[in-house]
Order: structure tokens, then C-alpha cells, then sequence
């Protein structure tokens, strides 16, 4: 036996040093499959569809802080000082941008995939409304990025390799909105459904673009569209006004992204005091505490405003407040629908100043607002376009839309310049676009004056 | 069955004996033996002169003629032969002085004295072992005796300044938290810049399994392996010698020994170490009153109205301006003093070796508790390790390495991070009171109350680790060594903290996780190995294969809404939820490298290895890497004058490639992921970029040294100069252009240069019978240089840039050239001379890497007495003082931060020179901004410091008890210590130490001192006897 030793070892060896690589190099990931076929049925496309939301669920969150903060209705609690920010090219103001593309990115895979996808379980109408509500959610994320920045590029096909969106330039505003409205309209055409209001519904898209409408002033399209919703019977203006924020998925919901205690945000921790165990980040501005307190102004608005105890004229948000992180993102409600047909009313070739303040009064009344807004014959275009500003302001409050309504109503300089007199620069009036994704992009052209 | 194998492996073996025996004999020197008349018959043992142990395969000839033979395993041979009595024999043993005896009869004993010029010690090279003077590559070892004794954790930390070209700098005074590594700089920006670290012929992890977020503290995986059964230490240098490790093998080898017994009696050795650590040179931070000033006048010169600023009496509060009192009405309590403490060290250690004439073996176990100086932190170990060696027969030889160990930590968020140690302790203002009228701790901004976290904190981590190896080795011909080695590093790192409602991570009813990840490395190696000699020359031949599969995996549960503070498992909780991780890679190799020497003057040799990695993109699989090297021992040709000045003189040059794949497991794969949920619906995600094109990384490296010795073989010293450079470097997280949905890519997308010189000097000052002194001296530089990038790529918070032309992680940051006297503005360098100061301006300032560093060693002995005093230095490196930036902010962080004491000179009248700027942080004229408020991201060459060092390491003094008294009690040995680290550091840096870095997970980021623990100051006494 002991002979045969030495021919065992030198087998041994000649097989290890024979032995073929095949096998042993090609493992596969575990956690994660592979690029291709991914999206291969109705569950897989439902799936990826859910995690268009999950990117919004992060995104929206980083929109609502960036345009807060931004606006005379948020300050940063450390800088007391800093009412209204400006901005540099290093600073951008925390806004959000590669994010927005994460949401392109997953809604350009749908976009393309989905209605090739072979299952004969998936009917037509199914597959047409995981289409629709990628398409609605890629105009949100575009929309949001013109509000940001202007102009920005525009991808509409899925990085499936890294040469995939090499030269993409930046396109003109017109041609962003123009890229949203498409979108919209394609959503508009497939999405039927009309009741979820945690995804995109066929009202969430006639409210999005009654907003679009608004920034392109096309005034008729914008009542129509805001008309919609508020002609249907599926939304209402919630008394009292807090419990559109302490329930969940309410009537004055359009769209809202939720949330669960597993699937939990953070978000709470950013508003509440500290003595309710947040951070008390974000505070409201002294002058939107005093009118949301107000009777004549905020009404019953003010219960969105908590004081605290151990510090006494501290006041902190509760519209983000619930503690297990369940508290939703607001992006769509009916109140908005109202203000947006009060000022596409005021606005119109001939405008309806009577119809625009009834709309304003439909949500001061619901706030229970003690001196309500009526147009007199002498009550002026301009009177009341103050009034919808002013009550866009409290009803909206932190929901991300003061600065934008400023900037795109051309009262930013007036509103804002008070506060820091660089808001009366117009280069100030479009954020930069973040530094570092200027540096790895030699497409992306940064916002002039930075 | 058995019958059908063995016919099959005769037909195999015939098949191929003709083409190995034809190799072999042609490689053979060796004359075959003719049965020769005999005349003598000689038995005789070789013995070491001093311990008297037997020495085995000592080469015997008999002077004149080619007839030569070994000594067995107890240092036996026998000659017969046809020579007649007397004859001279010549004994060569290595590690031993060659010997002449002349034999007048048999029985004889011949004593071989040790060679203790260590030129012909035996060192291992990747799979050679080759006499030191035989050396082609950069190669240095450092014995178990010479690691430092201050308490370190890990073998790497102990080797701080005793390798030339190794910076090992501790980036934190936690013991058992992660050191920075490198060999002959950073030739890669992935995380894989560690030496390859092999334990007993077992490759180990050394990167960490971690997964709570600690602020930027890591653990450090190599504190698994005790300190206390270190034989020898050899780092591996130049690409020549790493080469064979091929992809392993880039950032240098480390090969640690750990001890295996030898063939005496047992010894039992028994020691005990304790002392005592404390922390000094902490922030000094400003009164409450002097924050307060200064607070109010940053309010005001940033354009808030006096009647606003925040420290005023109290009922003048409003809603938007709160008010916290006048200036003078201001406490101010001391948080920082809370969480420091004289921490105590225990460590035990006990271990039993010995042998006979076929086994040896070593049986050790440890156990240390190491607190940390910060309250809340622990390190303790338990380890046990297992070496045995068997020679079967005179052809088989068996063994194992075990080691098995747990180390158990308490740990608690230092660094960054809101809900951090230092954040509550550093960070807060020391005007705002600890705790109330009531009792209850008050909580400041969104940082913890320190008392709350100290007392509260529960995170705890345990590694259980267990790296066992087996091996096998024939000798298949008396010049042919086959080895097999099988191995396994198996690694389990459980983790879990619950944050009480007391503290604010715990908001609102308690929050848990707990995270168990484990990894298992198989591997297995064969290696023949063939060597043969000849009166001129000797060839040593090897080839071999290796095949090594790693599997990781983890398993992540977190918890919250607890029912109450008593309830911490998540079993309690409320709402639970969990994820989980798994991945592997595995890598087949096949090697083969040659060794020729002739005349002990020329030594060529050559490797080449073949790599393929499951990590590199299937087009690109197989890596191919070899190296070279010549040694010519000068001083052995016959022109070399011989004289005692003079003894030694060696040149060698060597060249090679090395490569590298250390980037994550599937990096050129395009994946979707799930996990991405939306309202509690499973959603699935892009989440990897395909890279079909992705490729090794290769270094190739140049080395010349020259080695000497010198003055009667007192001094001894080493040159080496390298030069590296990097080819396809592999980005982890290349950036790509956000419109692509992605954020990073593992990419090939640049190339690193290193060059540097390495000096190592040994003197033997003294060496008389009673009284010698040792000197070590070493210094070396590396100069490291981004030689091309796709890109230029920012880390940290933006003040750290990998840009061409530049070191690896530099400092980027706006130079600042002074204060306006007139305006107390800051006034920075206008780089593009546009009259603005934007990103343009900013500059590459500096780095951490150092211009030269080095040590300085003396080691002294009287009698029983020894003393050693270490004193390591830097010279040249940088840091980004991160924490002075946050302290010394103007105030116009207002009641959020506190304040260090130098920010109280500030500009406050025109004609103020040599002071901080004026304490605002609105835009001046130039866009530039005095301080910053916490929003903006831009950063002044202010903070960026001088970090050079000279550092009194350690000074151990030792006592031996006579050894006539020791064994009058019963032991061989009984020898104290006293052990002092840390005593002086000398350096112009401001923050509490120079050897700081916090943000440890990047390699973009190195340098960046933010809330480090520094190094403890520690005195330890030892105990060591020996039965």
C-alpha cells in the first residue's frame, strides 16, 4: 500500500492542476437576479412598479424640505437668523436631483419593458394602468425637477448599460413642461384607476395637470382640469381640517404617499420638539405662526401648530407628526384643486373674479376662518390674486409650494427680497444644481450665476 | 472498487512517470551512487552547541570527495565509506556557522554553533523557504520578542515603526477598533488596501464584518488573533516576493508565525499583565458666558436686531426669537470630564510547548480585558489556539493550526453622528444645564445627554472566530516535498443595541437590532516542491494550485415600540421587521516559480502566477502575474578585499506584477434587488449598472536594494527604493452621471504611482558580556501620486478630493491667506483671479500621508535588567481638524454647538492681526463666508493642520531573576516588566492627537480627525515565568 503513496499524491496533484475553472469562477448573486428578464410577468411588473413609490417615498420627502426651507414659511431652528436662504453652487440648498433620475431611471424600465412582458394573466387593463402610473410618475419627477432647476435633460429610455445617456444636454423649460404634459396626457389615456389613492389615480392626473397648467398659464385648461376633481364626488374638503392629516388616505386626498410602522418614515423626527422626542429641525416662520393662529386668518389651521411646554413660543409642525412614522406626504389634495381654479378663474381671458372667490371661501370656510373673502364690485384682479397667494400660503403651508408660487407669479423679489436681498437677483430664483453632480456629468450645464 | 483505483492510478503514474523521472533526473545533480569498498563505518549525532537539542537534516560531507549524507530526525547519520580514518567532515546546517571536524573514530558528537549574523536564517517567501542572504526581494521579519508591549489588541498595531515602509496609524484610542495599513502607500481607492494577511498558511479576512453604524468607528478583525503566540512576523515587500500571492497580494504580505513548540522538554509559561490607561490633552471649551458673548454678537453681525439675540433676559422671549438669559447669568457645567475614566487592563495567558524527536506542539490560551479610557467601550478576548506537527515517518509529516477565539465588546457611537457619545459630551453647549429643576437630564438640539447615553447605552458586539488549517507533507524523493494544505476561516460577528426611550434613537417606545453575520473561507493548497544542490549551485523548483471560496451572510431583525424599557429583546417588540444579506466569490489560482543559485553569489528567481476571481467580469476572469529578482552577494566574489570593516555586501533588483479584485462580490453584473416596499407591497429595483468590461487592477513594481555588513558584524543596513504603479484601478463607487438612475459603478477608471526609500539600520553598540545596547533606526518615504482619473471624485463632506496629479485622499479646501485687519473678513486665494471665491478656488493642500516617518529603537541589557525604548515619528502629514472646525465656528451655530476656548480671539476692531475672522457667516463682498453655519459646505485651509509627530511610544523595562534563583523556586525563567505607552508626544497639531482618523470606511476619505478617542497614556506591569 504504502508504494502506492507516492502515485496517489502525484494523481492528486496532475487532477488539481488539470482540474477545469469552469464552475467554480461563475457564481451568482443570491440577494439580488440578474438585468435581464427581471421584468417577466404581471407580479414582476407590479413589483417594479412599487418601487417607482418606494424612490418617491425618499424623493418627495427631500422636495417638501428643499422648497420649505426655501419659502418665508420654514426656517431652520439653528439659524434663527436665516429666514430666507440664498444659495450657492457648493450649498444648493439640500435640494434633491439624482433622485428625481432614480424614478426616471425605474419608470423608463416599466415604460419600455412592460408591454412586452408575455403573461397571459395580465390583462390589458392591468398592464395599461402599471404603464400609465410610470408615466404619471415620471411627470412628477420632471415637473419637480423644472420647478427646481428650469430646464433640465431629458431621459426616456432605461440605463441598461453605463453608455446608455452619454451627451444628453439640458433642454429649455417649455420643453420639460412639454415632456410633463405628454407624459400626463399618456397617463391620462391609461390609467383607470380611480379609487387608490396611494398610488396615481385618473384624478391624481387631472390634478397634476391642473398644476402644470398653472406654471404654463394656460389658464382655461387649468379650471378645467382642477374642475375634475372637485366635481367629483369621491373628494370633499375634510372637517376639521387637521383630520386630513391625523387619518390616513382621507376625501381630501388625491394623492398621498403612505407610509406603514414596517415601511416607516423618519420624517416625524425632522418637525416634532424635542420634548416629543424629535429634532425640531424645521420650524415655522414668526409671521406664519401669528396669522395661522389668527382666527381671521388660519382658523382652525392652527391646530397643524403645537407649543411647547418646556420651551413657551416655540412652536412646532404636527402635519408630519405621527410617531411610528406613518404619517403620509401630501402630494395632491382637493384644497390645492379649489385655489388652483380660484386663480386660473382670476387669471382667464375674462376673468371670473366672483367664481375665484367663491373658491377661496369653499376653503377658508372649511377652516372655519371668522372673516371669509368676498368679491365686491370694486374688488380687483390683483385683490384677489393677493388673497389666493395669501391663502395658498396657510393652507398649503408645508406641503413645499410658497417658494414656487412666488417665484412663478413673479412676487418672489417683493415677498422674499425683504428677507435676504440676494432673493432679488433672478439667477437666485432657480436653485444650482448640486456641485458634485455638475462634476461627473460634462453634459449638465450648471443654472447661470452660479 | 479499491483494486480498479489502484489500476487506474498505475496506468496514470506509468503514463507520466517517464516525463517526471526524465524531469527530475535532468534537474539532478545528484551522481548515482555505486556501492562503494568499505573502509569506516562512522555513526555520529549533531547537536546544537548550546541546547544540546539533536539537529536534523544537518548535511554531512566528507571533505574532498562527493559522498555526503543528513542527519535523521535525532540529529543521527552514518557514514560508510571507503575512506579510512582520519578525514575531515564538514557540517553545514542552516541558521548554524559551517563547521570542519576531523573524525578519528566513531562514535562522534559535533556541536554546531548558531549563526547569529542572521544572514543565513531561513525565511518563508511565499511558498520557498530561502536563506536570508539568498534574498532577491524587500522582505523584513520582526521576532514575537521584539512587538511592543504596550496594550494593543492587534499583532499589526504592535509592529507600529519596526518595518520601514509599513504606516500603521491607529485611528482611534479604542482598543480593538480599526488601524490604517499600509505598505509602500495606497496603490488602490477601493477598500482593498490592507496587506494580504496570512496566519500559519491560512490567508484570513482582515476586512471587517460590522454592520451597526458606530459613527465611523470599525472594529478591528484582526484583534481576534492574540498577540501572545507570535513567533515571527515577516512582511513581504516588493512585488518579487508578493507576486505568488497574485491578486492577493498587491498591498504587501504579511506572514505571522505563531509559535509550534520544538523538539525539548515541555515548558510551561505563565504570564500576567495589568496597569492602567488614562486620556489627557482634551478640547478646552469656552465658559458659559464667553459663549454667550459670543453667540450675541455673531446674532447681531449677521444682521439679527440686538433686541433679539438670544442671550437677553429671559421674559423678553418671543415666538420666533427665544431668549436664554443675559451673557453674565450664564453656568457653565463640564460634560466632557463625564466619560473618561482610568480604564484597567488584565491579561492572562498561559501556554505549554514542547516535543520529542517526531512531534512538537504548542497548546495557548489567553484571556484580556481591555476597557477603553471612554466609559461604555470594552474589549475583552478569549483566546485558544492548538499547534501540533507529527512526523509519521521519515517521508510524512502531518500537522494543524487552530485558533479559536471570542471577543466580546461593549460599544458605544463615537465619532459622527447626532445620537454620538462626543455629540452629548463635546458638542453641547456647556452653558445649557445637565439636568433640570426636577432632576430629570435635559436634552440639547439633536444630541443625547451624556449621562442618559452613558448610562443607557447597550450595544455589544461579539466575533467568534476560529482559523484552522491542516497540512500534510511527503517527501516523494529526498529532493521532492509535495504539501497539501487545507484551511478555513470561519467568522461569526453578532451585533445588537436597543436605544431606551431615555435617549433619543429610542423615540418613542424603545428601538432594537440585532445583526448576526457570519463567513466561512475554505481554501485549499498543493504545492511540490522540488530542490536540489550541487557543490555551485542550488535550484529549488515548486508549482502548485490553490482554490479558495468565501461565503458571507447576515441576517439584519430590528424592533420597535417596545412595551417597556425592560423588555430589549425584539421578541418584545411591537413592530419587528428583518432583511437579509448573502454573497460569495471564489478564486482558482495555479502558480509555479523557480530559485537558482550558484556560488552563494548569483540568486535568480522567478514566479508566475494565474489568477481567476468569480468578482471580475467573465472577459476578463484570469489575472496572470509574474515577477522576477537577481541577488548578487558581492562580498562573496573573489575581488571583494576581505576585511572586518566590510563583511557583507548584497545588491538586488527585482520586478513584478500584482493584482487586485477587492471590490464587492458581483460588481459586473447589471441586478434588480427587492426589498424596495412600497405601503407594505414587495417592490423590485434596479440597483447595479452592468459592467461587463470590468478588469483586474495591476501593480507593477520595481525594487533595488543594497544590504551590508558592516564594522565586525555590528551594523547592518538596508536600502530599498520601489517604484509601483497602478494600472486600471478599481473604483467601487465610480460616480456616474446622475441622469443614468445610478449613483456608482465599479469601474477601472484611473492609475496610482507609489515610489519611496526605505533605510533600516541595526548597531550593536555594546556588546559586552554584562552590559549591550542595541540601536534600530528606520526611516522611509513614499510619494504617492493619482497619475490619471476619469474624473475628479470628492468624499467626506466635499473636503476630501481624488483629482490627477495629486496623493490620494487629499484635502481640498479654499486657502486661506489671513483676516482683512480693516474689515475682520477672511481673505482667501483667488485661484482664477475672478474677484469671486467659488469652488473654482479651491485647492489640493495636503494629505495624510506623510513625507518620511520612521523609528528610533534602543534596546539595552545589564545583567538581568533590559531596556527598551521605542520612539516612532512623522513627518510632513496632514489632518483635517473636522472637530476644531465644528467648535471654532464664530458662533454662529448659535445655542446648537459649543465652543472651543481659541475662538475667544477673534477680530474685533479694525487693526486686530493674527486672529480668527469676524464672527459672521452671512456672504461677504467676495462670496466668501467667515464661518460657516451648519447648511453650506465650504471649507477654509485653517482647519487643515500639520499633523508631524515624534511619539515616546513605549519604554519597557525588563528584570530577569537569575536563573540559579529562579530554579531554586522551581522555574527556569521569572522575568518582570514595567511597560509605560504613550508617555510624550511631541507635534504642532491642536486637536488631542496627531494620529486621529474617523471616517475609517473610505478610502477617499483618510485624515479627517472628527471626535476621535485618542490614545490612551498607559502604564502596565508583566509578570512572565516560565516551568
Amino acid at each position: 500500500m504504502k508504494s502506492h503513496l507516492n502515485h496517489y499524491i502525484v494523481l492528486s496533484i496532475l487532477l488539481l492542476l488539470i482540474t477545469s475553472c469552469t464552475g467554480v469562477l461563475d457564481l451568482e448573486p443570491e440577494t439580488s437576479v440578474s438585468d435581464k428578464g427581471v421584468i417577466s410577468d404581471k407580479k414582476t411588473s407590479l413589483a417594479a412598479l412599487y418601487g417607482i413609490y418606494d424612490n418617491l417615498q425618499s424623493s418627495y420627502t427631500g422636495t417638501l424640505t428643499a422648497f420649505n426651507l426655501a419659502s418665508d414659511n420654514v426656517i431652520s431652528y439653528t439659524e434663527p437668523t436665516i429666514i430666507v436662504p440664498d444659495r450657492n453652487a457648493e450649498d444648493n440648498g439640500g435640494a434633491p436631483f439624482s433622485t428625481f433620475y432614480v424614478t426616471i431611471n425605474r419608470a423608463n424600465f416599466i415604460i419600455k419593458r412592460v408591454p412586452d412582458v408575455v403573461d397571459n394573466q395580465f390583462t390589458d387593463a392591468e398592464r395599461n394602468e402599471i404603464i400609465g402610473e410610470a408615466y404619471f410618475l415620471r411627470a412628477l419627477a420632471y415637473f419637480d425637477l423644472a420647478r427646481f432647476y428650469g430646464g433640465v435633460q431629458l431621459v426616456t429610455e432605461p440605463t441598461e448599460r453605463i453608455d446608455t445617456q452619454k451627451g444628453i444636454r439640458r433642454s429649455t423649460l417649455a420643453e420639460t413642461y412639454a415632456q410633463v404634459l405628454a407624459d400626463l396626457d399618456k397617463a391620462e389615456e391609461l390609467i383607470t384607476n380611480e379609487t387608490d389613492r396611494s398610488r396615481a389615480t385618473k384624478f391624481a392626473v387631472y390634478g397634476l395637470k391642473a398644476r402644470l397648467f398653472l406654471y404654463t398659464e394656460q389658464w382655461e385648461d387649468a379650471e378645467e382640469y382642477a374642475s375634475k376633481s372637485i366635481a367629483s364626488n369621491a373628494f370633499s374638503l375634510v372637517t376639521p381640517y387637521s383630520s386630513f392629516y391625523t387619518g390616513r388616505l382621507s376625501q381630501e386626498s388625491i394623492f398621498e404617499v403612505v407610509y406603514t410602522t414596517v415601511d416607516a418614515s423618519t420624517y416625524w423626527r425632522s418637525w416634532l420638539s424635542t420634548e416629543d422626542g424629535g429634532n425640531q429641525t424645521y420650524v415655522p416662520e414668526a409671521s406664519l405662526i401669528t396669522d395661522l393662529r389668527d382666527p381671521e386668518k388660519g382658523g382652525t389651521r392652527k391646530a397643524v401648530l403645537k407649543e411647547s411646554t418646556a420651551q413657551p413660543g416655540l412652536y412646532t409642525v404636527q402635519l408630519y407628526g405621527k410617531k411610528d412614522g406613518t404619517s403620509s406626504l401630501f402630494v395632491l389634495r382637493i384644497a390645492e384643486q379649489y385655489l388652483i381654479r380660484a386663480e386660473a378663474r382670476a387669471k382667464k381671458a375674462t376673468p371670473d373674479l366672483e367664481g375665484a372667490a367663491g373658491d377661496i371661501r369653499a376653503v377658508q370656510s372649511r377652516a372655519e376662518v371668522s372673516s371669509l373673502f368676498t368679491a365686491t364690485p370694486s374688488t380687483t384682479q390683483s385683490d384677489v390674486l393677493l388673497a389666493i397667494e395669501n391663502e395658498r400660503r396657510l393652507e398649503l403651508a408645508f406641503e413645499g409650494h410658497r417658494f414656487t408660487d412666488l417665484v412663478r407669479t413673479g412676487r418672489v423679489a417683493d415677498v422674499l427680497g425683504g428677507y435676504n436681498p440676494l432673493l432679488r437677483e433672478s439667477y437666485q430664483w432657480v436653485f444650482p444644481i448640486p456641485a458634485s453632480s455638475v462634476e461627473k456629468d460634462p453634459g449638465l450645464e450648471q443654472n447661470p450665476g452660479f | 472498487m479499491i483494486k480498479i483505483i489502484d489500476r487506474y492510478v498505475d496506468k496514470v503514474w506509468k503514463a507520466h512517470a517517464v516525463a517526471i523521472w526524465l524531469l527530475i533526473i535532468s534537474l539532478s545533480t545528484q551522481a548515482q551512487e555505486i556501492t562503494p569498498l568499505i573502509n569506516s563505518t562512522l555513526d555520529g549525532v549533531v547537536v546544537d552547541l548550546v541546547s544540546r537539542e539533536p539537529l536534523s537534516e544537518a548535511t554531512i560531507q566528507i571533505e574532498g570527495v562527493t559522498h555526503s549524507t543528513k542527519t535523521d530526525n535525532k540529529g543521527k547519520f552514518q557514514f560508510i565509506t571507503g575512506q579510512k580514518f582520519p578525514y575531515t567532515l564538514i557540517i553545514t546546517y542552516i541558521g548554524y556557522k559551517t563547521k570542519k571536524v576531523v573524525a578519528n573514530g566513531s562514535p562522534i558528537t559535533i556541536e554546531l554553533e548558531r549563526d547569529d549574523s542572521a544572514l543565513d536564517e531561513v525565511e518563508v517567501v511565499g511558498y520557498t523557504k530561502i536563506k536570508r542572504s539568498s534574498l532577491t526581494s524587500a522582505l523584513q521579519v520582526v521576532k514575537g520578542e521584539d512587538l511592543s508591549q504596550a496594550p494593543y489588541t492587534s499583532v499589526i498595531e504592535k509592529l507600529q515603526g519596526q518595518v520601514p515602509g509599513l504606516l500603521i496609524t491607529n485611528d482611534s484610542g479604542t482598543p480593538g477598533t480599526s488601524v490604517l495599513v499600509r505598505l509602500r502607500g495606497t496603490n488602490s481607492v477601493n477598500s482593498g488596501n490592507e496587506p494580504l494577511y496570512v496566519v500559519d498558511d491560512v490567508i484570513i479576512n482582515s476586512d471587517n464584518l460590522q454592520g451597526l453604524n458606530l459613527g465611523g468607528q470599525l472594529v478591528n478583525p484582526l484583534s481576534d488573533i492574540s498577540t501572545n503566540d507570535i513567533e515571527s512576523i515577516t512582511v513581504l515587500k516588493d512585488a518579487n516576493a508578493t507576486a505568488i500571492y497574485g491578486s492577493r497580494g498587491a498591498n504587501g504580505v504579511i506572514l505571522i508565525k505563531t509559535n509550534r513548540g520544538s523538539h525539548q522538554r515541555a515548558r510551561l509559561n505563565f504570564g500576567i499583565q495589568t496597569g492602567t490607561s488614562h486620556t489627557r490633552n482634551l478640547w478646552e471649551l469656552v465658559t458659559g458666558e464667553e459663549h454667550a458673548n459670543i453667540v450675541n454678537e455673531a446674532f447681531v453681525n449677521n444682521g439679527g436686531l440686538y433686541e433679539n439675540r438670544p442671550f437677553r433676559p429671559v421674559e423678553e422671549a418671543t415666538a420666533a426669537f427665544p431668549a436664554w438669559g443675559l451673557p453674565e447669568e450664564q453656568q457653565t457645567y463640564d460634560r466632557l470630564g463625564a466619560i473618561w475614566r482610568t480604564a484597567v487592563l488584565q491579561r492572562y495567558n498561559l501556554s505549554v510547548s514542547g516535543g520529542s524527536a517526531n512531534s512538537n506542539f504548542y497548546v495557548g490560551g489567553e484571556y484580556l480585558d481591555q476597557p477603553s479610557t471612554v466609559k461604555a467601550q470594552e474589549f475583552s478576548r478569549y483566546s485558544f489556539r492548538v499547534n501540533l506537527d507529527h512526523k509519521v515517518s521519515d517521508r510524512l509529516k502531518v500537522g494543524t493550526s487552530n485558533n479559536i477565539s471570542t471577543t466580546p465588546r461593549k460599544l458605544i457611537r463615537v465619532g459622527d453622528g447626532g445620537t454620538g457619545l462626543f455629540q452629548a459630551a463635546l458638542h453641547t453647549p456647556t452653558f445649557l444645564p445637565i439636568v433640570d429643576e426636577n432632576g430629570q437630564y435635559v436634552t440639547h438640539f439633536t444630541f443625547d445627554n451624556v449621562y442618559a447615553l452613558l448610562e443607557n447605552t447597550d450595544t455589544k458586539s461579539n466575533s467568534i472566530r476560529s482559523i484552522n488549517n491542516v497540512y500534510a507533507e511527503v517527501k516523494i524523493l529526498p529532493s521532492l516535498t509535495f504539501k497539501s494544505s487545507w484551511s478555513s476561516d470561519y467568522n461569526i460577528y453578532k451585533e445588537s443595541n436597543y436605544f431606551s426611550t431615555k435617549l433619543r434613537a429610542g423615540q418613542p417606545a424603545g428601538s432594537a437590532t440585532q445583526i448576526n453575520t457570519e463567513r466561512v473561507t475554505l481554501s485549499a493548497d498543493q504545492l511540490l516542491n522540488y530542490n536540489v544542490s550541487s557543490t555551485n549551485s542550488d535550484i529549488a523548483i515548486f508549482v502548485g494550485n490553490s482554490y479558495q471560496y468565501t461565503d458571507k451572510g447576515g441576517q439584519t431583525v430590528t424592533g420597535s415600540q417596545f412595551p417597556s424599557d425592560q423588555h430589549r429583546q425584539i421578541a418584545s417588540a411591537g413592530v419587528r421587521s428583518g432583511t437579509t444579506t448573502a454573497s460569495s466569490n471564489s478564486l482558482l489560482s495555479f502558480f509555479g516559480g523557480v530559485n537558482f543559485s550558484y556560488k552563494d553569489r548569483y540568486v535568480i528567481d522567478g514566479t508566475f502566477r494565474s489568477d481567476g476571481s468569480s468578482r471580475i467580469g467573465k472577459d476578463h476572469r484570469w489575472g496572470h502575474f509574474p515577477a522576477a529578482g537577481f541577488n548578487w552577494r558581492v562580498s562573496n566574489e573573489p575581488f571583494f578585499p576581505k576585511s572586518d570593516n566590510f563583511n557583507e555586501l548584497r545588491l538586488k533588483a527585482s520586478w513584478g506584477l500584482t493584482g487586485n479584485a477587492a471590490v464587492d462580490d458581483f460588481q459586473s453584473l447589471g441586478l434588480w434587488s427587492g426589498g424596495s416596499n412600497y405601503g407594505d407591497n414587495p417592490g423590485i429595483v434596479p440597483s447595479q449598472m452592468a459592467n461587463a468590461d470590468l478588469r483586474w487592477e495591476t501593480t507593477r513594481q520595481w525594487n533595488l536594494g543594497v544590504s551590508g555588513v558592516m564594522l565586525k558584524q555590528r551594523l547592518d543596513f538596508e536600502i530599498n527604493y520601489y517604484d509601483k504603479y497602478t494600472k486600471d484601478l478599481l473604483l467601487s463607487s465610480f460616480p456616474v452621471q446622475d441622469i443614468t438612475g445610478f449613483s456608482s459603478i465599479t469601474y477601472n477608471a484611473g492609475e496610482i504611482s507609489n515610489k519611496g526609500i526605505e533605510f533600516i539600520l541595526n548597531s550593536d553598540n555594546l556588546t559586552s558580556k554584562t552590559l549591550t545596547w542595541r540601536t534600530t533606526y528606520t526611516i522611509s518615504r513614499n510619494t504617492n501620486k493619482v497619475e490619471k482619473l476619469l474624473q475628479p471624485i470628492t468624499g467626506g463632506y466635499r473636503q476630501f478630493r481624488l483629482e490627477e496629479g495629486h496623493p490620494i485622499s487629499s484635502i481640498w479646501v479654499h486657502k486661506q491667506l489671513g483676516v482683512d485687519p480693516q474689515t475682520g473678513n477672511v481673505i482667501y486665494e483667488d485661484v482664477d483671479g475672478d474677484g469671486q471665491i467659488t469652488q473654482e478656488d479651491r485647492q489640493l493642500l495636503g494629505s495624510v500621508w506623510p513625507d518620511f516617518e520612521g523609528a528610533l529603537r534602543n534596546t539595552f541589557t545589564y545583567k538581568g535588567f533590559d531596556l527598551n525604548v521605542n520612539i516612532t515619528y512623522r513627518w510632513g502629514n496632514r489632518l483635517y481638524n473636522y472637530t476644531r472646525y465644528f467648535l471654532e465656528s464664530g458662533g454662529v451655530r448659535g445655542t446648537e454647538r459649543t465652543i472651543q476656548k481659541s475662538q475667544l480671539n477673534y477680530w474685533k476692531k479694525p487693526g486686530d492681526t493674527n486672529v480668527l475672522p469676524r464672527l459672521s457667516s452671512t456672504t461677504n463682498p467676495d462670496g466668501s463666508r467667515n464661518y460657516e453655519p451648519a447648511s453650506a459646505n465650504s471649507y477654509s485651509s485653517r482647519f487643515l493642520e500639520d499633523a508631524s509627530f515624534i511619539r515616546l511610544k513605549d519604554i519597557t523595562l525588563g528584570y530577569s531573576l537569575p536563573s540559579r534563583f529562579a530554579r531554586n523556586v522551581g522555574f527556569a525563567q521569572i522575568k518582570a516588566t514595567v511597560t509605560a505607552a504613550n508617555l510624550i508626544t511631541l507635534t504642532k497639531y491642536s486637536g488631542p492627537d496627531p494620529e486621529a482618523n474617523s471616517q475609517t470606511d473610505s478610502n477617499l476619505v483618510q485624515g479627517m480627525d472628527f471626535n476621535t478617542v485618542p490614545q490612551p497614556i498607559s502604564f502596565l506591569f508583566g509578570l512572565n515565568v516560565t516551568l
